[in-house]
């Protein structure tokens, strides 16, 4: 069966008249994902394709186990999908060794994870150095820059404080500035929200959302948040592993609007 | 296929080699700030080493006191036959072959010159003099009975002693015609006896030596185990930041290969340190200290040593490797 192009796939969900103007930077094609546990097969993900424009805030909502966080491993190239195809910057990862996957993931996308995962024995400022350090940069270039990002979100006076003795909200914030140690094209946010009470969660949201709109940084996050929905751009709706909607964010504020 | 090289031709490169530089640097840091948990490493790694070099040390202490006592015995006892052939030693001369002497030998000459009597060696002229009270053969003597000087083998009382090897015992057993008194009380089976419970001592040792080892490798094993799976996500975190798998891999062996020094240092110190402590306590230190051989003592420090370092690399390279070829998103998902 011959593979409709991304252009082909992207003209008939987004019509014509957009499609020139918007780049593409993660693509998934047909992406299937199968655990094997013992003998039992569990897909996770039934056939996703999705694209996602550059400089957007796109959610990935779903409720557990609707294979949201799988969707999410496979965009940011933390694992593989059992078939289909996944392009970053029109890049197919399944083709990219270990040495241009480890390049890819250390310049291309930044990652927010729910539980954080600073490097608990180094200080705010060692680990918003450390993909820098991973990219090559001189200890004193990424000394100011990483100083530079913790300032930027807000943690300008914390940099010799270690992860454990700063708040959850503190240490995603420190976990966003690593994100974007590298200038990456994307952040990749895995349920950001997840560990934090609803005022830090609104901060981080916030955060995002301003690392979006300042710095043209394009922010794919799993989650199932629904304060996210007022910031984000696009929100696709995972159910039972397969892409049950996608909605821009006209559609989205009248739904609320309803809700309410 | 011809898409898919044009894909994937786009400006995507190959991530930088970190020097090994940073990975030490980063390493040294990890354990300065994680102290706690590195001591605990520390210690399984230095309890197994400790536990090696305190066996093998202890067998090496009780041997040599075992020696060092037989030693006197054999002294006390040559001594002893020579004042029942010619009375007390003092101002008595002796004439002295040798052949592969040993250090009961030199100990029983040492005393019988603090006794009073005097040795002459036969390469020398014999002294007309000197009246000689006997001739003595030493070391491997069986050989001496032919071709000593005669001077030595004319001398009345002759004795030999020395090595009672099964061999030599049965040999002298036939030639006793020839000498006045034999240094060897042990009959030839008692001393093929001697020899076999010698034996069987050595496999003793061996068995228990192979025993500590492996309790070593199982502690080494589970400290070094423990410490890297631990922090699976600490790996995934790191990969998902751009660091390479041979990094991740490298940053865990020199961590463990410092550990695996380190803690064996120690343990080498604790391991010897005690069953000195023990048996000088028992008999008393200076008779620990003359009996004991601290370059054995050293060769084995250095074995435990090494042991502990390739073992801690070893117990290390399993998980390590494992925790760098997991896809990152696993080695996030891993809870321990």
């Amino acid at each position: 069966m011959p593979e409709p192009s991304a252009q082909a796939i992207h003209d008939l969900l987004y019509g014509m008249d957009d499609a020139g103007a918007r780049r593409v930077v993660v693509s998934a094609r047909d992406v299937w994902k199968v655990y094997q546990m013992g003998s039992v097969e569990t897909p996770a993900l039934r056939g996703v394709s999705l694209d996602i424009f550059a400089g957007e805030y796109m959610s990935i909502m779903g409720p557990s186990g609707s294979g949201k966080s799988t969707l999410f491993n496979m965009i940011g190239g933390l694992d593989k999908p059992t078939s289909g195809k996944v392009f970053i910057d029109e890049v197919d990862i399944a083709q990219l060794d270990a040495f241009e996957l480890a390049w890819l993931r250390c310049r291309k996308i930044g990652y927010v994870f729910q539980t954080f995962n600073l490097i608990p024995v180094m200080t705010c400022l060692e680990n918003v150095m450390l993909p820098m350090v991973f990219a090559g940069l001189s200890s004193d270039d990424a000394r100011d820059k990483a100083a530079g990002l913790l300032k930027l979100v807000g943690l300008g006076e914390r940099l010799k404080h270690k992860p454990p003795q700063l708040s959850g909200g503190q240490q995603q914030r420190v976990a966003c500035a690593r994100a974007l140690a590298n200038d990456p094209a994307i952040v990749l946010a895995d349920e950001p929200t997840g560990n934090l009470d609803l005022k830090t969660g609104e901060e981080i949201i916030e955060l995002l959302h301003r690392l979006k709109a300042e710095h043209g940084v394009t922010i794919i996050t799993a989650t199932h948040d629904m304060k996210m929905l007022a910031v984000s751009d696009r929100v696709v709706w995972i159910r039972d592993g397969i892409c049950d909607r996608i909605e821009e964010r006209k559609d989205l504020e009248i739904k609320v609007g309803e809700i309410r | 296929m011809q898409e898919q090289t044009i894909l994937s031709s786009a400006d995507v490169q190959d991530q930088v080699i970190l020097p090994l530089r940073v990975a030490v640097g980063m390493c040294l840091r990890g354990i300065r700030t994680r102290l706690g948990r590195s001591a605990i490493t520390l210690f399984g790694v230095g309890l197994g080493i400790a536990f090696l070099m305190a066996v093998l040390s202890g067998f090496h202490i009780q041997r040599a006191m075992t020696a060092e006592a037989a030693k006197a015995r054999d002294v006390e006892r040559r001594l002893a036959t020579l004042r029942s052939e010619v009375g007390t030693l003092k101002g008595k001369a002796f004439l002295v072959a040798a052949r592969e002497p040993g250090e009961a030998d030199s100990a029983f000459l040492r005393a019988l010159a603090a006794q009073g009597a005097a040795v002459h060696a036969t390469t020398l002229a014999q002294p007309s003099d000197v009246r000689v009270s006997g001739a003595l053969l030493l070391g491997n003597y069986e050989p001496l009975l032919a071709s000593a000087p005669p001077a030595v083998l004319a001398a009345q009382p002759l004795f030999a002693f020395g090595k009672p090897t099964p061999k030599a015992a049965e040999r002298v057993a036939a030639a006793s015609g020839r000498l006045r008194h034999l240094g060897i009380e042990l009959r030839p089976e008692e001393v093929a006896q001697a020899a076999r419970r010698e034996r069987q001592a050595t496999y003793r040792m061996a068995w228990i030596v192979a025993v500590s080892l492996l309790i070593t490798v199982g502690c080494i094993a589970n400290a070094m185990l423990m410490s890297v799976t631990e922090r699976f996500r600490e790996i995934g975190t790191m990969k998902c930041l751009g660091a390479l798998s041979s990094f991740v891999v490298k940053l865990f062996l020199i961590e463990s290969l410092l550990m695996g020094l380190v803690g064996a240092v120690l343990g080498v110190l604790l391991g010897v340190a005690f069953p000195l402590l023990a048996y000088g306590y028992t008999f008393g230190a200076a008779k620990v200290f003359v009996a004991v051989d601290f370059a054995t003592l050293g060769l084995y420090a250095l074995l435990c040593v090494a042991a502990g370092v390739v073992l801690a690399i070893v117990a290390a390279i399993y998980p390590a490797r494992v925790a760098a070829k997991m896809v990152p998103a696993a080695a996030l998902a891993s809870h321990v």
